[in-house]
């Protein structure tokens, strides 16, 4: 009898429990519907902008949390309906956040991503396409920035900040090699570490983890323009990893950076690799790490590959399909990437604006012999804007893609697998992975 | 000639014990100064000021730039009192609360007969191969329908009863003998009184254990607060001091400053508790 009264209790407890979960999901789904409704009544009535837009940024705060402060306070005076709060999230967590959040329905209005996290997220539908809503701005951006936030023929962002490169290096231990100045080309780069290396055990040209870039550096492309097929596993290709394994085994470069296990700041800051090509806005970490060698550190223009060409690594901002103020987060999105906000972004920040006026204007010009080296660095890095693309493929899945060719290369240095049948290998796999 | 014999032996006995003695400190000397060297670098970075480098070869361990200023600019641009206030209300639930729910659930699992409670076992100590990745959505979605995002008690919810809780609590109630509780039937205790006046003191230790993983669990979680939380004022001490690495600026000193403050309170608990601790692990392992 007992039990048989326990079973009930049970199955009316179950049922109670699906019941509400089942409600309280159809119930949620309505109330979204109306609000959606109802705020586009609204703007089409009224043209007035209101509503609470949450806007994340990555490792932002508190550092720049007046800047954001004022920008906000500078939007609420064209929008004063419009209340925007600041959710910061730490860089490494950024898609766990963004993809917990996207399952919950609660991602959050405006997002600050990096692009290939971009990309893949947006092949997903989840952000607003910025080629309709934002159109008219598109010309305030540089075209190859703007291209950035483009997956499956869409752009899904507005390009925010952006850095490319420039050099920072130790004149100590080039002089100990007896060189004058850093070197312009990767070739004259390796020649130059063979003669660093031999004098003073120090490193000069290094390979990080990022080794697809090597490609499109070289005049290599990824992916074809149509980013259905791999278009890598080329004969120029196949040298330029032959030559990189013959480096290795010379002991030019060393496998932990390669494997993204020691970063390349600590090795600079124990004068232990000559220069370090990177963002300017990078440059103070050596000035944290050892000031003795940041301060006898100079700036330089950054190496370049065969095909003249630097990276451009931007931060873009994309706004939730799935905001119940739609509207009001892309005017926000299209402020905060404004020529206005962005330069005054750079008097705070070593960084470099993704508009074009802004970039232009005469901040940018330094006298680089008595500039700070940061700021040496980031005028140099500007001067490199023109020459910058970005190197990301047009296609969701690339960080895959980065991952195939990273191993590959790691087999041809580890395992003493031929350049040429890794490469095929990658090849077959990224063409699987496009399909 | 008789009585010297056993003082031979028994000296060369000695010496051997004294020599084993003596490379056996010599290791857990090495072990410790292993053990202890990053936590020295961190409290040596923090005490750095800025001209002393952080990497330098061979390690430098005494500042020659020394400085309180890291601690002080810490304490001044971080509301840390606010975060060590909201850690230690996690902490506090999210050790009381477990303690409980684990002992009540491992309760009838040890102590009772009944149909199905070797596969309730199994089905429980299953759930920890699952890993947290899987369940990190559905968790989250469920907190997101009861309505507790954004909140303390939608973090320590999910803490309150773990599967390794409830294995270690049903360890420690299996281990007393059956002749105690069946005196207390014979007494007319009930279920109830069995458990709470009777059973649940005897298994001290295995509480300390699940204490001390539940505070260490709980005084460290980052992930949940960051996934839960959007509201700066409601971070712990793990969130709030993570703003400290920001993108542009690496301020490794402020982070060692910061994660010297942040140890103190473990310090403290762990220092005034020490002797429940050692006893609590300890007499959880001999007991088999």
């Amino acid at each position: 009898m007992k039990k048989t009264i326990l079973l009930l209790l049970m199955a009316l407890f179950a049922m109670f429990v699906v019941a509400c979960g089942s409600d309280d999901v159809e119930t949620g789904t309505e109330d979204n519907d109306s609000v959606d409704t109802e705020q586009d009544t609204d703007q089409d009535e009224t043209t007035e902008l209101s509503g609470d837009i949450e806007f994340m940024t990555i490792d932002l705060m508190p550092t720049f949390e007046e800047y954001l402060n004022g920008v906000i306070a500078d939007f609420n005076e064209v929008h004063p309906n419009v209340n925007v709060t600041i959710r910061d999230v730490p860089l490494g967590q950024v898609e766990q956040v963004v993809l917990t959040s996207a399952a919950g329905d609660q991602l959050p209005d405006v997002m600050n991503l990096n692009t290939d996290f971009l990309k893949r997220a947006g092949a997903l539908g989840a952000f607003v396409n910025m080629d309709e809503k934002a159109s008219h701005v598109k010309d305030h951006y540089f075209e190859g920035l703007w291209n950035a936030g483009e997956v499956n023929g869409s752009v899904y962002a507005l390009p925010w900040y952006t850095t490319t490169s420039s050099m920072l290096y130790n004149p100590e231990l080039l002089e100990a090699a007896g060189f004058d100045g850093p070197p312009s080309t990767y070739e004259e780069g390796w020649e130059m570490s063979k003669a660093i290396y031999e004098e003073t055990g120090a490193y000069g040209n290094l390979i990080d983890s990022n080794i697809h870039l090597h490609f499109p550096r070289n005049g290599i492309d990824l992916l074809n323009a149509e980013g259905t097929a791999a278009t890598f596993n080329v004969p120029e290709a196949v040298e330029l990893w032959e030559e990189y394994k013959e480096l290795y085994d010379e002991g030019l470069f060393p496998a932990d950076v390669m494997l993204n296990q020691q970063p390349i700041s600590e090795l600079y800051a124990q004068e232990k690799v000559a220069w370090w090509i990177t963002g300017a806005q990078l440059f103070g970490q050596i000035n944290d790490l050892a000031p003795e060698v940041y301060n006898k550190s100079l700036a330089a223009e950054p190496i370049v590959g065969t095909a003249g060409v630097t990276v451009a690594d931007t931060m873009n901002i994309a706004v939730s399909s799935k905001s119940d103020n739609v509207d009001a987060a892309v005017e926000f999105a299209i402020f905060l990437t404004n020529d206005q906000n962005q330069l005054a972004f750079a008097h705070e920040a070593t960084i470099l604006p993704s508009t074009i006026e802004a970039a232009n204007d005469e901040f940018f010009s330094v006298d680089v012999e008595e500039a700070e080296v940061s700021q040496a660095g980031r005028y140099y890095a500007a001067q490199s804007l023109e020459n910058a693309v970005n190197m990301s493929p047009a296609v969701e899945n690339t960080t895959e893609i980065y991952e195939v060719i990273r191993q590959a290369f790691q087999r041809v240095i580890l395992e003493d697998v031929e350049p040429s049948d890794a490469l095929a290998d990658a090849e077959e796999q990224v063409n699987a992975l496009l399909q | 000639m008789t009585t010297t014999q056993p003082e031979k032996r028994l000296k060369s006995k000695r010496k051997a014990t004294a020599v084993r003695m003596f490379f056996s400190y010599i290791l857990l000397v090495l072990v410790a100064l292993i053990t202890i060297a990053p936590f020295i670098w961190t409290i040596s970075t923090s005490l750095k000021g800025p001209g002393d480098a952080i990497f330098s070869m061979p390690p430098q361990f005494i500042p020659s730039d020394f400085t309180l200023n890291n601690f002080k600019t810490v304490w001044t641009s971080l509301p840390i009192p606010m975060y060590l206030i909201n850690s230690m209300i996690l902490t506090f639930f999210g050790v009381v609360l477990p303690l409980f729910f684990s002992s009540i659930a491992a309760f009838p699992l040890a102590r009772m007969e009944f149909k199905g409670k070797n596969f309730i076992f199994m089905l429980i100590i299953g759930t920890m191969m699952i890993p947290n990745e899987v369940t990190m959505i559905p968790i989250y979605l469920i907190i997101d329908m009861i309505g507790l995002l954004g909140t303390h008690t939608g973090i320590i919810i999910t803490s309150i009863i773990t599967p390794i809780g409830i294995f270690l609590m049903r360890q420690g109630f299996k281990d007393i003998p059956r002749e105690i509780e069946e005196s207390a039937v014979l007494d007319g205790a009930n279920v109830w009184q069995i458990f709470w006046h009777l059973l649940f003191p005897m298994v001290k230790p295995m509480l300390g254990v699940l204490a001390i993983l539940s505070f260490i669990g709980s005084w460290n979680n980052f992930l949940w607060p960051l996934l839960i939380l959007n509201d700066p004022n409601k971070y712990p001490i793990t969130l709030g001091l993570y703003q400290l690495q920001g993108t542009f600026a690496a301020n490794t000193r402020l982070v060692a400053a910061g994660a010297v403050i942040a140890l103190i309170p473990i310090m403290t608990i762990f220092i005034s508790f020490q002797r429940y601790f050692i006893e609590a692990a300890y007499s959880s392992s001999v007991k088999g």
